[in-house]
């Protein structure tokens, strides 16, 4: 199958991302969930060939490529072991990308230049215990006494939690004030009052880290605000934008993979002594998950190429690209897994571990349900 | 909603699972389920209350009750632990088979062990074909496969249905990477000449019939998956605030309880109606109904938990793995919507 929208470059990193993918990645991803441990040797890898900043400019550590680029770069990844995809997703979109987009000279210096480089691993702290789909009741509190910041509260769920050493995270100055009052703040691992705390069990995705973060009386340097005071609102908003591309690319991965299996298993595999491709109830799955997986990729392409035109905020596009191509991959996993029959419900097939990945991706960034206010908000005006 | 056949002893039966759930099964599920373990403790316990020969008639030490009663405990049961209510269903099925297709010998020999729990029965439950390799050798999958004494399978010899029992060997192999129903103990063999050796084996005259009875028997844990997943939805929709409302007061929460409720219900229904009356098509469009729906259910359930439905802490998520094991297992619901579709036109 043929996609229109790639330009040479584009293909030509494609398929560098590709080999690199099969070769270093391939063997590696069903292990990767068994042991359930942070892939370090993989993440290695990948940040000697410079992809944790792909995006950013060369000043700043990143390659300088295109948002498609960084978008070609997690599918391929995602289409072969989503764990390390989510990595660089949130490392890329959650925090080098708001450092990059609302930091001054001096942190993209201090920060983002490390973080492109992969010297460092980013994180994003948004989500907490009672502030879920609704990130404007953040409960984490900054106060501003004399020139340091005092930060309380806690943070849950965030991917590269415990392995990160820059973390991007949001806190309220005034309470009252719901989102009005959030502000953007950076901390590095390491700092006094602030800790990784529970490591989640997940169904899926179990080779990325997803942890809490304490802060308690965590006290950091005026200037490690991000953004203007009050308007952290609006730095995670627009990170979000191109955050939810990046989450849809995941799906879409994914689902590209699960596809992938799938015809090879069909040819290979017999029912009662017919070759399965030879079902129509098969072909029926194959046809439609190969139908959706090609709607789904316009719509992903189609909101990074929008990035990569100068548009500054695709905020519909994104949720819708994240919507559709989350729950088409998991209608897709979920239907190939019926394909393998029994061999569709063990580790020594990747099928199950596909459908367990992919099902984060219509909860995390904002849950299908979060995607369908954002888009009738555009619609609609609010 | 509950279904106008059921009786006050399905109904007292229901309670007396219920009851038998709660104490025994809820507070170490999760962890079993993590660890893929049995609950071989509570197995022995509800053997104790009669639960393990539910079909088997009195003269051989059984409770002799109705198919609806097993299918009740099942439901019950599987709203706390679906691998145990999938491991009781199996062992209860394994005895009716004794009971319907054995010698006198033989029933003699095994339902009494059978029917107190003394004795654990396993039985494959793929009983439609899965995909093997060209060139490769079946397989079967062996629910209670770890822990049982004996087990059953049934094969097509000369074109006749048979069944086979055999005591377990080395042949059965732990499956410990099952996406779900982890604590079903579930084995593996490779349906060679070596599984078919030193066995007893026994004609099944109608085999339709009796292994739509067996998946019938998925479909009622699968039941008691959508009801439990909605009454987990439910429950979490009332207590978590986000916007400083309850997710139960929004619409788009509300419309996923409904579509979570609908499917709930007519499978409860559906499965019901399917144990009382006797046509093999009935269950087979009742089993893959339910088994179905469980995934979906699951799936919103999964959703409305957030990203508390995809963690351990919470038994959405195992609900989830088990109903999509429960959606392949008896073979493909795709694939047995085209026989169903064959019945229905011949």
């Amino acid at each position: 199958m043929k996609f229109a929208e790639f330009t040479d470059r584009h293909k030509a990193f494609r398929d560098e991302v590709r080999g690199f993918a099969k070769k270093e990645l391939l063997d590696e991803s069903t292990q990767i969930d068994r042991k359930g441990e942070f892939p370090w040797h993989i993440i290695n890898k990948i940040k000697e060939r410079g992809w944790l900043g792909v995006p950013f400019p060369e000043k700043y550590g990143g390659l300088g490529l295109d948002a498609t680029s960084y978008i070609i770069l997690v599918e391929e990844i995602a289409r072969v072991c989503a764990s390390t995809a989510i990595m660089i997703a949130a490392h890329v979109s959650l925090a080098c990308q708001p450092i990059y987009a609302n930091g001054t000279e001096e942190q993209k210096e201090k920060y983002l230049v490390p973080l492109s480089r992969g010297e460092k691993i980013g994180s994003f702290g948004l989500t907490e215990p009672n502030a879920g789909s609704d990130a404007g009741g953040t409960e984490t509190t900054a106060k501003l006494i004399g020139d340091k910041w005092l930060i309380n509260g806690t943070k849950r769920f965030i991917t590269n939690g415990h392995v990160a050493d820059v973390i991007v995270f949001t806190a309220s100055q005034d309470r009252e004030k719901k989102t009005h009052g959030i502000s953007a703040f950076i901390v590095e691992k390491g700092t006094k009052g602030f800790e990784a705390g529970k490591e989640e069990d997940k169904m899926g995705l179990r080779g990325s880290i997803t942890s809490e973060l304490h802060f308690e009386d965590c006290e950091l340097p005026k200037e490690n605000l991000l953004g203007k005071e009050y308007e952290g609102f609006k730095v995670f908003m627009e990170t979000l934008d191109g955050g939810r591309i990046s989450i849809g690319v995941l799906a879409l991965g994914i689902a590209q993979g699960a596809l992938d299996y799938g015809i090879e298993y069909a040819r290979e595999y017999s029912l009662n002594g017919k070759p399965l491709y030879k079902y129509q109830w098969v072909q029926k799955i194959i046809a439609d998950a190969a139908t959706e997986i090609m709607a789904a990729r316009h719509l992903i392409y189609h909101a990074a190429n929008l990035k990569d035109r100068g548009e500054k905020r695709v905020t519909e596009e994104g949720a819708m690209a994240k919507l559709y191509a989350s729950e088409v991959s998991t209608r897709v996993c979920s239907k190939i897994q019926s394909i393998l029959g029994k061999d569709g419900l063990t580790k020594k097939y990747p099928l199950e571990r596909f459908l367990r990945d992919t099902k984060l991706m219509e909860i995390g960034e904002g849950t299908s349900e979060i995607q369908r206010l954002v888009i009738s908000r555009q619609i609609f005006g609010r | 909603m509950d279904w106008m056949g059921l009786k006050d002893e399905h109904k007292l039966l229901r309670q007396d699972m219920k009851r038998f759930a709660e104490t025994e099964l809820s507070s170490v599920v999760l962890e079993m389920d993590k660890k893929g373990e049995p609950l071989t403790s509570a197995m022995k316990k509800i053997g104790e209350i009669g639960g393990l020969g539910i079909l088997i008639s009195e003269e051989f030490g059984g409770a002799g009750m109705d198919f609806l009663s097993l299918i009740v405990t099942v439901e019950e049961l599987a709203k706390i632990s679906p691998s145990f209510a999938l491991s009781v269903a199996i062992h209860n099925f394994f005895g009716e088979a004794i009971l319907s297709y054995g010698s006198t010998e033989f029933k003699k020999e095994y339902l009494f062990s059978l029917s107190t729990g003394k004795m654990i029965g396993g039985m494959a439950v793929d009983t439609m074909n899965h995909p093997i390799p060209s060139n490769g050798c079946e397989e079967r999958l062996v629910v209670n496969g770890t822990f049982s004494d004996i087990f059953g399978f049934s094969v097509k010899i000369d074109e006749k249905e048979q069944f086979v029992v055999k005591k377990k060997g080395e042949e059965l192999k732990e499956e410990t990477e099952m996406m779900g129903m982890r604590s079903s103990g579930i084995s593996s063999f490779k349906l060679d000449e070596n599984a078919m050796s030193e066995d007893k084996r026994f004609n099944i005259d109608s085999a339709n019939d009796f292994y739509s009875r067996m998946r019938l028997l998925l479909a009622s844990v699968a039941c008691g998956i959508c009801q439990a997943s909605l009454e987990n939805a439910i429950s979490y929709s009332k207590e978590r605030h986000q916007f400083d409302r309850l997710i139960a007061s929004f619409g788009m929460v509300r419309t996923m309880l409904a579509d979570m409720a609908s499917r709930a219900y007519a499978s409860r229904i559906v499965v019901y109606q399917a144990s009382s009356v006797n046509n093999v098509l009935d269950r087979e469009i009742a089993s893959v109904f339910t088994t179905e729906s469980s995934l979906y259910v699951t799936d919103k359930g999964v959703q409305i938990y957030g990203g508390y439905g995809y963690i351990k802490d919470y038994p959405l998520e195992m609900f989830f793995r088990d109903a999509k094991v429960l959606e392949v297992f008896a073979g493909s619901a795709d694939y047995r919507k085209v026989l169903i579709g064959k019945s229905l036109t011949s």
